[in-house]
């Protein structure tokens, strides 16, 4: 083998983002096209992450891959590597501010008879620091579409218009213009600011997501990063598990859900040989699964779920834009009406009636708009934050406020979740309790139920060995079996008694009774009950429900609910009202897909909070109401805004119309209007 | 000439419209695609081979399966 040939088998990897995506099918596509080029050793396309790894050899033309990708109709770029997102204040407030001082400095000008000075940085403000939105106001209007964009081009544009007329007294206006441009700048800045904070806060969401991974040894089980696991690690994986990282399953059977990535919602089988994907749910087995080469993990999926949540326009933005593109061609209509009114019929000489029908568009641009719903997302985020819950989108949070109606499942949501163990009957048998709890914690410790999770609380507190065990399988809803240390366990329901668990260990039969903490504050529901409908529906037995409905004075409460039956009395509500459905389980899942809100808590199984739009970080139920308060407050605050950003402007139109604007009435309008909105802003949001 | 056959790779509208497009040349004409049945039918004249209807296809990173 000669030099050249060892060099070329160097491999190195890159990644690409890509963009037109729209399905798993594309994925798959990309992944065909780009493997043709023999340089290329292997390549993994992450449909929702828009991302291709690929490991290449080192004679690779990149820039010709990019050009195939190209060719069949999607865009790829190379990755650039994750930029240092500490905020950095200064630069982001930079222009802003520069923008500002320049449109101070234009009356100053004037006022020096310096009118060089004052055109050229009215002109740099106006036409540097505000190029972007006549782009984009460009671009819409072409398609005769309007925006704030429009309208904020519009304004600053007829300023600089209006300002060079031959006339006497109008050339102040380009001032304006600047500072409607300042402005929205500054308005963008806390927008930018406020995004990148929540990026910080939904770090924060990661770091207390279990992002963990069980690393199998020989017989020992060690928590690890999925950051720090290498190609050929092996992995548990319990049921209800989100399959934190690319890999081949290796021992187990089980089901996945890749609704996530794929949109397939059917249960897909798993067993040894297959491969599962990052993202997708383990839904009913426990299964060991080696990583795979150049594999992609949920750390990363997550991460762009929530920045995708983020990046959804508010409806309250949509709303503006409804305005706008009202408010646009009537103020445009205005305008020209004024002009013809005065040339036509008054016979205003044609400068005057120019500089008239120009200072009515500069006038109509609300300046402050632009500040009028950044401040208040940005607030109401790190508020929520700090409350201990995160929304993943302002008009979910809003929803809250306006709907009425809410479903509990109530297992760990109205109620603590925990079961305490009252009796463990052994009496048949030659075992000791602490035997028995030792193996039943063994084979529950590989799943998420609560009843499971509290038996391996109990086998904890008595500080017992657990043994590594094989071959486990979950009947949702029923129970769970397995080999532990060699025997054969089997744990189940006890056929129409909630509470017991029949147990069996090799040939051994031994029962656990259980008894649910029903402890509810009931001032609380008191409370919630006052402000919502409130539904129940579990997967427990009517009877125990109906014991706890009648505890607790709720008169629409159902039992033994699978999770098809709570999808399906969503669904029924729906037909007639928007609904919030509050979950925690696996079960949950699809009903909290389908619901107007969905509300769950930090300790639920990481498939309930990837379906949530709500996520209460601490605390319990009484967060119900501080996130139903703060929805209203922060709804209100905007509406404010949006009034005291509009109202100043609107009532100079007349005057405006009429000719008998100036300059100094104009800015002093722009001025109320902005710091109206921004006292208004920095008021408390919540008390 | 008319042909049918199954490309495994179809899966949604995205797909549909890059075949037709990939399958727009001299020869080739009145081309369908059934996503549901992952089915493509389409006529050629003469002057073309399915190896090269089965080439332009290949391009786009589709298999042609004869059903």
């Amino acid at each position: 083998m000669n030099k050249a040939t060892q060099l070329s088998k160097v491999n190195e990897t890159l990644t690409l983002d890509l963009e037109g995506m729209t399905c798993a099918a594309c994925a798959a596509r990309i992944e065909r096209v780009v493997s043709k080029d023999e340089s290329i050793e292997s390549v993994s396309v992450n449909f929702p992450l828009k991302k291709a790894v690929i490991t290449y050899q080192k004679n690779l033309n990149i820039e010709e891959l990019i050009k195939k990708i190209n060719s069949i109709g999607y865009s790829a770029n190379i990755s650039a590597p994750k930029e240092d997102d500490k905020t950095n204040y200064v630069a982001t407030f930079f222009i802003p501010f520069l923008s500002l001082v320049f449109s101070a400095g234009i009356s100053r000008g004037f006022q020096s008879d310096d009118a060089f000075i004052s055109y050229l940085l009215g002109f740099t403000v106006i036409f540097i620091f505000g190029k972007r939105f006549h782009i984009s106001a460009f671009k819409k209007i072409r398609h005769l579409e309007f925006n704030m964009d429009t309208l904020i081009s519009l304004g600053s544009l007829s300023s600089v218009a209006v300002s060079l007329l031959p006339s006497s007294n109008s050339d102040m206006f380009i001032d304006a213009g600047a500072y409607i441009i300042s402005f929205v700048l500054f308005g963008k800045a806390v927008e930018e600011i406020s995004i990148k904070d929540s990026i910080n806060v939904s770090e924060a969401i990661k770091n207390s997501r279990p992002q963990n991974a069980k690393l199998l040894s020989d017989k020992n089980i060690q928590i690890k990063k999925v950051s720090d696991l290498t190609t050929g690690d092996l992995i548990g994986i319990s049921p209800g598990e989100i399959i934190p990282i690319d890999g081949i399953v290796i021992n187990g059977t089980s089901s996945t859900n890749e609704d996530f990535l794929t949109g397939e919602s059917r249960p897909i089988d798993k067993s040894p040989g297959d491969n599962v994907l990052a993202g997708s749910i383990n839904l009913d087995g426990y299964l060991e699964v080696e990583v795979k080469d150049g594999a992609v993990s949920t750390y990363d999926l997550i991460e762009s779920l929530i920045l995708e949540a983020q990046s959804t326009t508010p409806s309250i933005q949509k709303v503006l834009d409804r305005i706008t593109q009202f408010f646009v061609p009537t103020i445009l209509a205005l305008s020209l009406f004024t002009f013809l009114y005065r040339f036509l019929i008054q016979n205003t000489d044609l400068i005057r009636s120019l500089e008239i029908a120009i200072s009515v568009l500069v006038i109509a641009c609300p300046c402050a708009l632009g500040l009028a719903t950044p401040i208040i997302l940005y607030k109401a985020s790190s508020l929520a934050y700090r409350d201990g819950f995160i929304f993943k989108n302002f008009d979910k949070l809003q929803n809250v406020r306006q709907l009425n109606k809410i479903i509990f499942d109530k297992t760990g949501t109205l109620t603590s979740g925990v079961f305490n163990i009252s009796k463990i009957d052994t009496s048949d048998t030659n075992l000791s309790e602490d035997t028995v709890l030792s193996y039943v914690a063994s084979l529950e410790i590989k799943s998420n139920h609560p009843v499971a999770k509290s038996l391996v609380l109990e086998a904890e507190k008595r500080e017992l060995p657990l043994f590594s065990s094989e071959q486990v399988k979950e009947d949702i809803g029923s129970g769970i079996h397995g080999i532990v240390n060699g025997t054969q366990v089997l744990i189940k329901r006890k056929k129409g008694i909630e509470n017991i668990l029949d147990i069996s260990i090799g040939d051994q039969n031994v029962s656990i009774d259980l008894e649910e903490d029903l402890t509810i504050n009931d001032e609380l529901l008191q409370s919630i009950k006052h402000h919502y409908d409130i539904s129940i529906l579990s997967g427990d037995s009517s009877e125990k429900v109906d014991i706890l409905a009648k505890r607790i004075g709720i008169s629409n409460a159902l039992g033994n609910q699978t999770p098809e039956d709570k999808l399906q009395y969503v669904k029924n509500i729906q037909q007639n009202e928007k609904v919030i459905f509050i979950g925690d389980g696996i079960n949950d899942s699809p009903s909290l897909q389908q619901a107007d809100v969905s509300i769950t808590t930090s300790i639920s199984s990481q498939i309930a909070q990837a379906s949530s739009d709500i996520v209460i970080q601490s605390g319990g139920l009484e967060k119900i109401l501080s996130i139903k308060n703060l929805a209203a407050k922060s709804s209100m605050r905007v509406n404010q805004n949006l009034f005291l950003a509009f109202i100043y402007n609107t009532l100079m139109i007349p005057v405006a119309v009429s000719g008998n604007i100036s300059p100094k009435l104009g800015a002093l309008a722009m001025a109320m209007s902005s710091i109206s909105v921004v006292v208004n802003s920095s008021r408390k949001l919540t008390n | 000439m008319d042909k049918k056959f199954t490309v495994p790779e179809i899966s949604c509208g995205h797909c549909k419209e890059t075949i037709e497009k990939a399958l727009d040349v001299d020869g080739v004409s009145n081309v369908m695609v059934d996503i549901d049945t992952k089915a493509v039918s389409l006529s050629i004249s003469d002057s073309i081979e399915m190896t090269t209807v089965a080439s332009l296809l290949d391009e786009q990173g589709y298999t042609v399966v004869q059903s």
